[in-house]
């Protein structure tokens, strides 16, 4: 093969000068940017891509719309923010530093607007109230020619970040729960030997590699372990790690957050890098690493120097570049300038020399004589600037030449299309600071290393502070080793590789101005991402806001999604110039949780759309849906809430008809989700008087009793029958929404307040199917049910009976006679396996009798009018005495809430009492919510008199009937009060009733 | 006399297999909660059941099963335990196992010493078997599945995502671990089940 | 945040309930039922607010049911001791008995 079709790739990506030793260039990959389509390699991400294609600008700043390009090769990334994919899987605000290359991948800039005249002028609309007049001008009124040209085809919308997708996300994304000894975040030198003396010697160690491969710095760097290329012995040593079976490397994994106890959130890409997940694959994975020891090796992130117009794309922080070139094998531009303080920059020249990129020139802030500057400038014969700073930076979408100030002042106009440029390192600490301390200043290296660390954790490596690959690797394989021992696990140190010194000298450089508000020419910026510049600081500052809290609120700097990885710094540096003060003494913001954003499918996991949360199911709920039943939720439990009819037009005649058929003939209702508490002991009667207001020690064995909780401040907390079913054994029930609350009430009562009371507690909410069987004509179908030996006449199973029965033929059961509705009814319990049949059996056996399920809407509609309090009369506001329950408060024993019930506003009898309210007009809507008031008053809340609890149509009555509170309402019964609604925008005359609607001599439920 | 009732399934399906694991249920003949009563009756209660059944009620969270396979005993809190019959081990008179005779036996044995209530139609067992069984519970059980820190006969009550649970641990050899969750919740755990098993959502 | 629970062993939040200060003690009952108000609503509605080691009440409900008396410092989330609510309690009444 030759001639030029042989070689398309060096057409297509002119800037791939050499194999990367993370780049695949044997393999293509297609991907578009901006609708453009270009090309790069497995291995690649898109911004090594990009700039494998000599495109730097990426996208749009976020407040004054410059053009950016890529700032790093990591996931500090603060400019190069773009969307991926398309449709349902559109993703904004991705870091094309980080964001891999997968065939097929769709990638945008973000903050532009494409469509141009058109949408224009409802811009203008839409925006000129928030936007400044300067902002419009500058805006809008551009000649028609900009919106021609290729890469500024659009205006910036004023402010956010890419768009979200429209369609809801059709991944699938996981959490889950793992535990080890050692948890290593990063996999450098230093995380990769502790993780290999943690390994040897046993312990459970996860090593946790944010990137998506292993190796850190020694991927990026043009250096030896062992007289071979770094990469070599990352892979050594992965294989070594891959053959300790306790040892877990985990990559495309971000340690997010440290959390108490050792704790650790990491989000894991799964399958990010794919254009689709794998049949049955997550996309992205949440885990919760809880370990005992953690070796933080999360290595350090470049600053980048803040001079006038310093975020041109083409300026680069040094470090990028030479990962660019290393790793990716991508050179970013063809005339370098190097600005350094620093040794490590000046490797930046030499790499980029070696793969044939010409070095214009290397500024080098420290005065002549200090560092290799000199050394490097003659190896890349390049002219050398010592104690000299960049004043300008000349082109807007692209660098087209720098002004550098030499160290007598003199201006030197140099021209290049890259900038790369070095403040120094800042050691990556968020994870060492998330649970509060402030880390320290070290004027050495001119950076925060950690202070004080949360239990369990240690710091290596260049987190720590330590820059140089040999120290690195010994700390790492020593904190490894010890982190191990502190586990039970002792080993020898591995063998560690020799790496070259490497010199660091830096000399401290935060910003290349002569006086922060001198910047008067340019912009020279912090926070690339907020936009934040050098003349906001000394405004800030100015106006008074010298703390770093209130800095960071005012200007914004480091709120941005990168969190001022790269900016947080040079921002103190500035401030502390300003205040005049020492960065120690300006002090930090404190860094939270995640350190990486995090999506809210992660978090979410499987948990999501019906299945939010869990269902519980009654033991009738498949039979009740085959009854083509309506469900309501009820706490977590599914429950029939009516069971509608061929003809029935609207539910309100399904639940009239169900109504009716309790009080004329018999109707069942699945009652399960009561709460059911077995109570077994010695003390257990003792117990019971001592949790409810009123006695138990006299209900005889076979008997239930209504039974009111206070809770300790004298309000009504829930309610219930409890049966007596053995002389030391009782059978507690529960509303349904305080199942759990009154059991752990119980236990507390019991383990806390009395221990020495010998009582146990078991819940059989689930063990039971219980079934209400209601109406005049139950006693005869339960007649078809209960086994024959069993007597259920009035006489020998009375009102509040309680017993076991066997059923269908020696199927043991218990029956209770309770009423909810005020009718003839009981309680039925079965063995829940059998709940089902039970239903089915009653169907047949009560046909004759004209049963028929209902629903918890009838249920409601039957409780209100017998006036039986439920849930929203006992709401937590309520008291005994507002319930019309005060009698039934024992005063010749203790029991929770007593004394607190007794305080005279508890008990004043001005306090809204329970009441039944029934409109003059019968068809008059009364709503739960509305306002009582006195005739003719104005809605004002001085007026307000009580509040309707609980309203139905009662088709029993014939009428809209409600229970409610009224003030000094056990006296005004016949009076006519005012029932407001606001929300309705209605007032209804209502009189005042008993709130027992039905059968108030009770001779039903006693027949 | 009328017919007998006849016992309904907690959840619709029985078993479902994927990825090389098998999620099933594994239903219980009977079960019951044991409630040491105080003062000796914790030590009377020990001496009771192991007269009875041959074993010690465990003091931590683990499980102990009778030589003859019938019956397990779990701890189930400091002064608790479960008593479980799966139904399809047999009894050696092929009669339905330690199931109908459990709570008998148990009233019979140790009725004066602790507080006997009927669970079996309270709790659901799921088993979930297989290898990556661990690996599988990991997405809902948040404590130590590592085979150092949870093995056969161990015992943990925790959650299974938002659904109480109790977590036992089987055996290694295929691994197989046991839910026990109560009967209303069973539906919703054998759905996240599976979904951790397969990765589908629906 | 986690708690090593006495029975179950170490076991994230989500398993535990919180309640309050372990250190407010219910107003024993006397005989004629008498009450001091002050005392109740002490009890009921005061609590020391501490920066610092603090003694409180926890509940593993989806565990082993047990209440806790959790020593732990409010600034910093470390929990230096866990014990089961029901052996406190029978220690306090075992001392004032
Ligand atoms: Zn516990």
């Amino acid at each position: 093969m030759s001639g030029a079709a042989s070689h398309p790739k060096a057409g297509a990506q002119p800037m791939r000068v050499a194999n990367g030793n993370a780049v695949d260039t044997s393999r293509t990959l297609h991907f578009t940017f901006d609708g453009r389509r270009l090309s790069g390699h497995p291995g690649d991400t898109l911004a090594s891509a990009l700039l494998a294609h000599g495109i730097h600008l990426a996208g749009r700043s976020f407040k004054y719309h410059r053009p950016r390009g890529i700032l790093s090769a990591g996931p500090e990334e603060p400019n190069a923010l773009v969307e991926l994919r398309d449709g349902a899987r559109r993703e904004p605000n991705t870091r094309a530093t980080v964001a891999e290359l997968f065939d097929g991948l769709v990638a945008r800039s973000q903050n532009r607007w494409p469509s141009l005249a058109f949408d224009a002028l409802g811009m203008n609309g839409l925006l000129s109230s928030v936007l400044g007049a300067g902002f419009y001008y500058k805006t809008f009124m551009w000649p028609a020619s900009f919106w021609e040209k290729v890469y500024e085809p659009a205006i910036r919308r004023a402010a956010g970040l890419g768009r979200a997708a429209d369609e809801a996300d059709p991944d699938h994304y996981e959490k889950a729960t793992t535990f080890c000894d050692v948890l290593v975040v990063g996999s450098g030198p230093a995380g990769l030997a502790a993780a290999l003396a943690a390994g040897r010697a046993g312990a459970r160690v996860i090593l946790c590699e944010e990137d998506s491969l292993p190796g850190g710095r020694l991927r990026a760097e043009h250096m030896t372990l062992d007289g071979a290329p770094a990469a070599d012995w990352v892979a050594k040593a992965c294989q070594a790690l891959a053959a300790m079976p306790e040892v877990t490397v985990m990559t495309r994994a971000c340690v997010f957050g440290t959390y108490d106890g050792g704790t650790y959130g990491v989000l894991e890409r799964v399958a990010d890098h794919k254009p689709v997940p794998a049949e049955g694959e997550a996309r992205q994975r949440l885990w919760r690493i809880v370990a005992r020891r953690c070796v933080v090796a999360t290595g350090a992130i470049e600053r980048p120097v803040v001079f006038p117009n310093n975020d041109r794309p083409g300026v680069m922080l040094a470090g990028a570049v030479r990962t660019y070139v290393n790793r990716f094998g991508v050179a970013p531009g063809r005339r370098a300038v190097v600005y350094t303080c620093n040794d490590d920059g000046l490797r930046t020249a030499r790499d980029l020399a070696r793969v044939g990129v010409k070095v214009a020139a290397i500024v080098d802030s420290r005065p002549e004589g200090t560092g290799a500057g000199a050394q490097v400038a003659r190896d890349c014969g390049a002219p050398f600037f010592a104690g000299a700073s960049l004043a300008d930076v000349y082109g807007s979408k692209g660098v087209k030449s720098v002004l550098v100030r030499d160290h007598a002042g003199q201006a030197h106009n140099i021209a290049c299309d890259l900038v790369a440029m070095s403040g120094g390192w800042s050691p990556n600490i968020a994870l060492t600071t998330h649970q509060g301390a402030r880390p320290d200043y070290r004027e050495d290296i001119c950076a925060f290393v950690p202070s004080a660390l949360p239990p369990g954790m240690v710091v290596v490596g260049a987190a720590a502070g330590v820059f140089d690959t040999a120290e690195a690797l010994g700390q790492g394989a020593q904190a490894g080793q010890a982190a191990a021992a502190l586990c039970g696990f002792e080993t020898a140190l591995p063998d560690l590789p020799r790496a070259e010194p490497a010199s660091y000298g830096i000399q401290a450089l935060f910003h290349a101005l002569k006086g922060v508000a001198a910047a008067k020419k340019g912009k020279a910026f912090v926070d690339f991402q907020n936009d934040v510049t050098a003349r906001d600081i000394g405004l800030a500052a100015h106006e008074g806001f010298v703390s770093v809290e209130h800095l960071k609120r005012y200007t914004t700097l480091g709120m941005a999604t990168d969190q001022g990885k790269t900016s947080n710094v040079n921002a103190l540096a500035l401030l502390a110039e300003v205040s005049e003060r020492s960065i120690a003494q300006t002090g930090t913001t404190l860094i939270r949780p995640p350190t990486q954003p995090v999506a809210i499918g992660a978090l979410a996991g499987a948990h999501r759309g019906p299945h939010f949360k869990p269902e519980r199911l009654p033991p009738t709920h498949q039979w009740a849906m085959a009854q083509g039943a309506v469900f309501t939720a009820n706490g977590l439990w599914q429950r029939a809430q009516w069971y509608p009819r061929a003809g029935e037009q609207t539910w309100q005649e399904t639940v009239n008809r169900e109504v009716r058929t309790v009080r004329e003939a018999v109707g069942f209702c699945d009652v399960t989700t009561l709460g059911k508490i077995d109570i077994q002991g010695p003390d257990a009667a003792e117990f019971l008087e001592r949790v409810y207001v009123n006695a138990w020690k006299k209900l005889p064995v076979g008997r239930a009793r209504y039974g009111l909780m206070l809770r300790e401040d004298g309000f009504a907390y829930d309610d219930g029958t409890t049966a007596r079913l053995g002389e030391n054994h009782y059978v507690m029930t529960t509303t349904t929404a305080n199942a759990g609350g009154v059991m752990a009430h119980l236990e507390f009562c019991h383990q806390w307040l009395w221990p020495e009371m010998d009582v146990q507690f078991i819940s059989v909410t689930d063990e039971w199917a219980q079934i209400a069987v209601a109406g005049p004509k139950s006693r005869d179908v339960l007649r078809q049910i209960v086994d024959p030996e069993y007597d259920l006449s009035n006489e020998a199973f009375g009102y509040m009976a309680a017993r076991s029965v066997t059923v269908c033929g020696g199927q043991e059961a218990r029956l209770f006679r309770l009423s909810f509705s005020g009718e003839l009814a009981y309680e039925l319990a079965v063995p829940a396996r059998y709940g089902a049949a039970l239903a089915e059996r009653l169907m047949q056996m009560g046909a004759p009798y004209g049963i028929a399920p209902y629903g918890t809407e009838a249920l409601g509609v039957l409780r209100i009018e017998k006036g039986h309090p439920a849930g929203p009369e006992l709401n937590g506001q309520t008291t005994a005495h507002d319930l019309g329950m005060g009698r039934m408060l024992s005063t010749r024993k203790d029991f929770i809430g007593r004394v607190m019930a007794q305080r005279p506003a508890l008990t004043d009898p001005a306090r809204p009492t329970l009441v039944g309210l029934q409109p003059l007009c019968a068809t008059d809507t009364l709503a739960a919510g509305a306002h009582l008031l006195p005739q003719g008053a104005l809605a004002t809340a001085a007026a307000d008199q009580g509040w309707i609890s609980s309203a139905a149509w009662s088709p029993t009555v014939g009428s809209w009937i409600a229970l409610g509170f009224l003030a000094n309402g056990a006296t005004r019964l016949g009076e006519v009060v005012a029932v407001h609604n606001p929300l309705a925008g209605t007032v209804v005359n209502a009189r005042v009733v008993s709130p027992v609607f039905v059968d108030p001599e009770g001779e039903r439920l006693h027949g | 006399m009328a017919d007998k009732l006849h016992a309904t399934a907690p959840i619709g399906a029985e078993a479902i297999s994927a990825n090389g694991l098998r999620l099933a249920l594994a239903p219980l003949a009977e079960a019951a909660s044991l409630g040491a009563f105080a003062g000796s009756g914790r030590a009377e209660l020990l001496a009771c059941v192991r007269a009875e059944f041959g074993v010690d009620l465990p003091q931590t969270p683990k499980a102990v099963t009778t030589a003859d396979g019938l019956v397990t005993f779990l701890w189930c809190g400091p002064s608790q335990w479960l008593a479980l019959a799966p139904a399809e081990a047999s009894g050696p008179s092929g009669a339905s196992s330690g199931g109908q005779g459990l709570m008998a036996r148990l009233r019979a044995s140790c009725g004066a010493v602790c507080a006997l209530s009927a669970q079996g139609d309270s709790r659901t067992a799921l088993r979930l078997s297989g290898p990556g069984t661990r690996a599988v519970l990991s997405r809902l059980v948040p404590v130590d599945l590592h085979p150092r820190a949870f093995r056969a006969g161990d015992v943990a009550l925790t959650l299974a995502g938002h659904i109480p649970v109790i977590v036992r641990h089987l055996d290694d050899q295929p691994e197989a671990c046991e839910l026990l969750v109560f009967r209303s919740f069973a539906a919703s755990l054998f759905h996240d089940l599976h979904v951790a098993m397969t990765g589908h959502t629906s | 945040m986690r708690l090593t629970c006495p029975f179950c062993g170490s076991r994230g939040l989500e398993e535990f309930t919180y309640r309050g200060d372990a250190l407010v003690r219910r107003p024993a009952a006397d005989t004629s039922l008498q009450t001091d108000a002050q005392a109740w609503t002490d009890y009921v509605y005061l609590r020391d607010n501490p920066a610092g080691l603090h003694s409180e009440l926890w509940y593993h409900g989806v565990g082993c049911r047990s209440w806790l008396v959790v020593t732990r410092d409010t600034r910093t989330h470390r929990v230096d001791d866990v014990r089961a609510a029901s052996a406190v309690a029978a220690e306090r009444s075992g001392g004032a008995a």
